[in-house]
C-alpha cells in the first residue's frame, strides 16, 4: 500500500510547502520507511499537474532537513528520521500514543462533520496559543 | 508527402484519442476504458504486415513486381511496426492532465513489472524468441532463381510440370526482418515504460490507474505478438519455397499457421476490466433488470454478433463462386453492407413474430439516431460524394475509362436495402412488456445500426474508389502533368485511411454513440458489437 499526498491549488499554502509537509509527516508517522524511494520529480509533477520546479523545491527542502537523500543514480530516498528542533525541517518519530491521539481527534472531527480545513485550523490555533503562552 | 503523412496520421490519431477521453462524459472510468479500447483497435488496424507477405520472393511471372528492394521492403515493414507502436505511445500521451484544484498522487516508484500481465508477457516473449529463431534459420538458406512455368515430356508420366517462384538469399531478407524484429522489441519495451510512467488519471483511484496500465500493456503486447509472428510468417514463407529447378509437389508455410494460431490466441486474450466499468456494464442490476432480461432485448443484442458474421458474406461468396468478386472491390463492400442490413431487417421481423402484439402500443424513439451518429452519417455521405465527383471529373478530363459507376450503383443498392430494416423498425408491432420505453429503445437500436452500416459503407466505398482509381490516374498524369497531380500521390494513403475509418465506424458499439441521448427510452443498450 503506497502513501499518497494531496495538493490543493486553492490553498494559501504554496504547493511546494504542501508537498514538503505531507512527505515530512508521512516519514514521521512511519508510512514512508527509511530506504523508501520517492518518485522522480518529473513523475510526481506530472501526476499532480504542477511544475517540476515546485516538486524539486519540496525535495530540496526535505533534503536540507535531512529527511531524504537525493542520489544521482538511486533517485530520492527516505533517510532515517533525525531528531531536530521544531521548525528546522527535521522531524522525530511520532510515538504511538500521539498517533492514537491524532487518530482519535480526526475521528471525533469527522463525527462532528467538521471539514479537514477546520480541523487543521483548530490544531494550528491550539499550537499557536500554547507556543505564545 | 511521404514524410508528411506519418505526422498527419499521428496528429489525427492524437486528436481522435483526445476526443474520446475529453469528449462528452470525459474523464470517467468508462471513457478511460473506451480510450484504451480505441487505442487497441487503431493499433491493430495499423499492424497488418499483409503488403510484406511475399517479401524476398522472386516471381516466376514477369508481370508481378517482386518485393525485394530496400525501397519496397522497408516501408512495408516500417508502417505496421512503427505505426502500431506510435498509436500505443500516442494513446498514453493523449491522456489529459489533472484539472481539479485538488490533486492527488501516490508516492511510489512505478516499475514495468508492477503492471505487466505476466502470463501474457511470457507468451509474447516466447513468440518473439520463436520469430527470432525462424528468421535466424531463414538467414542460412540459399536463394533460387525463378523458373517460368512449363512442362516437359516424361517417359513415365507423359508430361511433368515444372517451374515456380524463386527467392532471394535468406541472409538478404533476414537483414530486413531481423532489424524489424529488434525495432519492434525495443519499441515495445519503450512503450511499456511509457505506459508505466504516464501521468495518473484523476478520475480513477490508485487501483484503477494501475489496472488501466495493465489493460494498456495487454493491448500493446497482444498487438506486437501478432506483428512478431507475422515477421516469422514472412520468413517462413521464404523458407518454405522449394527450389523451382526441381519438380516439387508443393510447399507449406508452417510459420504462417503458427501466425494464425497466435492471432487467434491474442484475439482471445481479453484484457481485464476496470471495476467501475464492470459495475456499469451490469445493466440489469442498475438500470432495470427487466429491460435486459426481456427476450426481445436478448434477441436484439445477439443480432450484433450475427451482423458481424454477416459482414464476411463476401468472403464466403468468393470461396464458393471463385472469381465472382475479383476486381470488384465496390461489390465486396456493398455485399458486406447489404448482408448486415438484411440481418438487421430479419431481426426486426423476428422481434415482431415472436414478441409483437397488436394490443401493445407502438413506441417510436424521440431521437432515433444520436446527433454524433447522424453527423457521422452525413460526413460519410459528403466524403463519398466528394470522392465520386473528383474521380469522375478527373477521369473525364484525362480520358480514362470511368471506374466510379460501380461505386455509385453499389451505394445506391445498399441505400435501397437499408429501407428494409428501417421500414421494419418503423412498421413492426409493439412489444408486450412492462418496461417503459423498451419497445422504442429496440427500434432506436435498429435505426442506429442502419445508419452506422450506411456510414461505414459509404466511407469504405470512398476509400476503395480512391484506391482503385488512383494508380491509373497517376500513370496518366505522368504522361500529362497537371498542377494538381501531387494530390493524387496521396490517393492511396487517403483511400487506406478511409477504408480503416469505415471499419472503425462499423464496429462502433451502440452504447458509445447512444450515451449522449440520455433518454429513458434507450434503456436497453447493446453491450459491444
Amino acid at each position: 500500500m503506497s502513501a499518497g499526498i494531496t495538493v490543493d491549488l486553492r490553498s494559501a499554502i504554496p504547493p511546494y510547502e504542501q508537498i514538503r509537509s505531507q512527505i515530512s509527516s508521512l516519514i514521521a508517522l512511519g508510512a514512508l520507511a527509511p530506504g523508501t524511494r520517492l518518485p522522480t520529480v518529473r513523475s510526481l509533477a506530472a501526476d499532480l499537474g504542477i511544475a517540476a520546479g515546485t516538486v524539486a523545491r519540496a525535495y530540496k527542502e526535505l533534503e536540507a532537513g535531512g529527511l531524504v537523500d537525493s542520489r544521482r543514480r538511486g533517485g530520492t530516498v527516505v533517510t532515517a528520521p533525525a531528531a531536530g528542533a521544531p521548525g528546522s525541517g527535521g522531524t522525530v518519530p511520532v510515538p504511538a500514543a500521539v498517533q492514537a491521539a491524532v487518530d482519535h481527534y480526526i475521528a471525533a472531527g469527522r463525527a462532528a462533520q467538521l471539514s479537514d480545513e477546520v480541523l487543521l485550523d483548530v490544531l494550528r490555533g491550539k499550537l499557536g496559543r500554547d507556543a505564545s503562552s | 508527402m511521404a514524410v508528411v503523412w506519418p505526422f498527419l496520421l499521428a496528429a489525427g490519431s492524437y486528436l481522435l484519442l483526445r476526443w474520446v477521453i475529453w469528449g462528452p462524459g470525459g474523464g470517467s472510468a468508462a471513457t478511460a476504458s473506451q480510450h484504451a479500447f480505441w487505442v487497441g483497435i487503431m493499433g491493430w488496424l495499423a499492424s497488418s504486415l499483409q503488403p510484406a507477405g511475399n517479401a524476398g520472393i522472386l516471381y516466376a511471372s514477369p508481370d508481378s513486381q517482386p518485393l525485394i528492394s530496400t525501397a519496397a521492403i522497408v516501408p512495408a515493414l516500417a508502417w505496421p511496426i512503427l505505426g502500431s507502436l506510435a498509436v500505443h505511445a500516442i494513446g498514453q500521451l493523449s491522456y489529459p492532465g489533472p484539472r481539479l484544484p485538488r490533486r492527488q498522487a501516490d508516492l511510489e516508484v512505478r516499475r514495468v513489472r508492477d503492471f505487466l500481465p505476466r502470463p501474457l508477457a511470457w507468451t509474447v516473449l516466447a513468440v518473439f524468441a520463436g520469430a527470432a529463431l525462424q528468421i535466424g534459420w531463414m538467414a542460412t538458406l540459399p536463394g533460387y532463381d525463378p523458373v517460368p512455368y512449363g512442362s516437359r515430356p516424361d517417359p513415365a508420366a507423359g508430361f511433368v510440370p515444372y517451374g515456380g517462384d524463386g527467392r532471394v538469399p535468406g541472409i538478404e531478407l533476414a537483414s530486413y526482418l531481423g532489424p524489424a524484429l529488434l525495432v519492434l522489441a525495443v519499441g515495445t519495451w519503450l512503450v511499456l515504460v511509457l505506459i508505466t510512467r504516464r501521468r495518473r488519471l484523476e478520475a480513477l483511484d490508485s487501483v484503477e490507474n494501475s489496472l488501466l496500465r495493465t489493460i494498456a500493456m495487454n493491448r500493446l503486447l497482444r498487438t506486437v505478438a501478432t506483428i512478431a509472428s507475422g515477421l516469422a510468417a514472412i520468413a517462413g514463407n521464404h523458407a518454405a519455397r522449394p527450389d523451382p529447378s526441381f519438380v516439387s509437389s508443393g510447399w507449406v508455410n508452417a510459420a504462417g499457421a503458427v501466425n494464425l494460431a497466435v492471432l487467434l490466441a491474442m484475439w482471445w486474450w481479453a484484457p481485464p476490466k476496470l471495476p467501475a466499468v464492470q459495475a456499469d456494464g451490469d445493466v440489469p442490476g442498475r438500470r432495470g433488470p427487466y429491460a435486459a432480461s426481456h427476450p426481445a432485448t436478448r434477441l436484439s443484442v445477439s443480432l450484433g454478433a450475427a451482423s458481424g458474421l454477416a459482414a464476411f458474406v463476401p468472403a464466403l461468396a468468393a470461396a464458393f463462386i471463385p472469381g465472382a468478386l475479383a476486381g470488384h472491390p465496390a461489390l465486396v463492400v456493398g455485399l458486406a453492407a447489404a448482408s448486415v442490413l438484411l440481418v438487421t431487417a430479419a431481426g426486426e421481423l423476428l422481434i415482431q413474430r415472436n414478441y409483437g402484439t397488436s394490443e401493445a402500443p407502438r413506441g417510436w424513439p424521440r431521437q432515433p439516431v444520436s446527433p454524433a451518429m447522424l453527423t457521422t452519417g452525413i460526413a460519410a455521405l459528403t466524403i463519398l460524394a466528394a470522392a465520386v465527383i473528383v474521380t469522375s471529373s478527373v477521369q473525364a478530363d484525362l480520358g480514362i475509362l470511368p471506374s466510379w459507376s460501380p461505386t455509385l450503383w453499389a451505394c445506391a443498392a445498399v441505400a435501397l436495402v437499408a429501407v428494409l430494416p428501417a421500414g421494419a423498425a418503423k412498421a413492426r408491432k409493439g412489444i408486450s412488456t412492462a418496461v417503459p420505453g423498451l419497445d422504442a429503445a429496440l427500434r432506436a437500436i435498429t435505426v442506429h445500426r442502419v445508419v452506422r452500416t450506411l456510414a461505414a459503407s459509404f466511407t469504405a466505398q470512398a476509400g476503395v474508389l480512391l484506391l482503385a482509381a488512383g494508380p491509373e490516374i497517376r500513370r496518366t498524369l505522368e504522361l500529362e502533368p497537371a498542377p494538381w497531380a501531387w494530390a493524387w500521390d496521396a490517393a492511396p494513403f487517403t483511400g487506406a485511411l478511409l477504408c480503416a475509418a469505415g471499419i472503425v465506424i462499423a464496429v462502433i458499439p451502440v452504447r458509445s454513440f447512444a450515451r449522449s441521448t440520455g433518454s429513458a427510452r434507450t434503456a436497453a443498450k447493446e453491450p459491444a458489437t
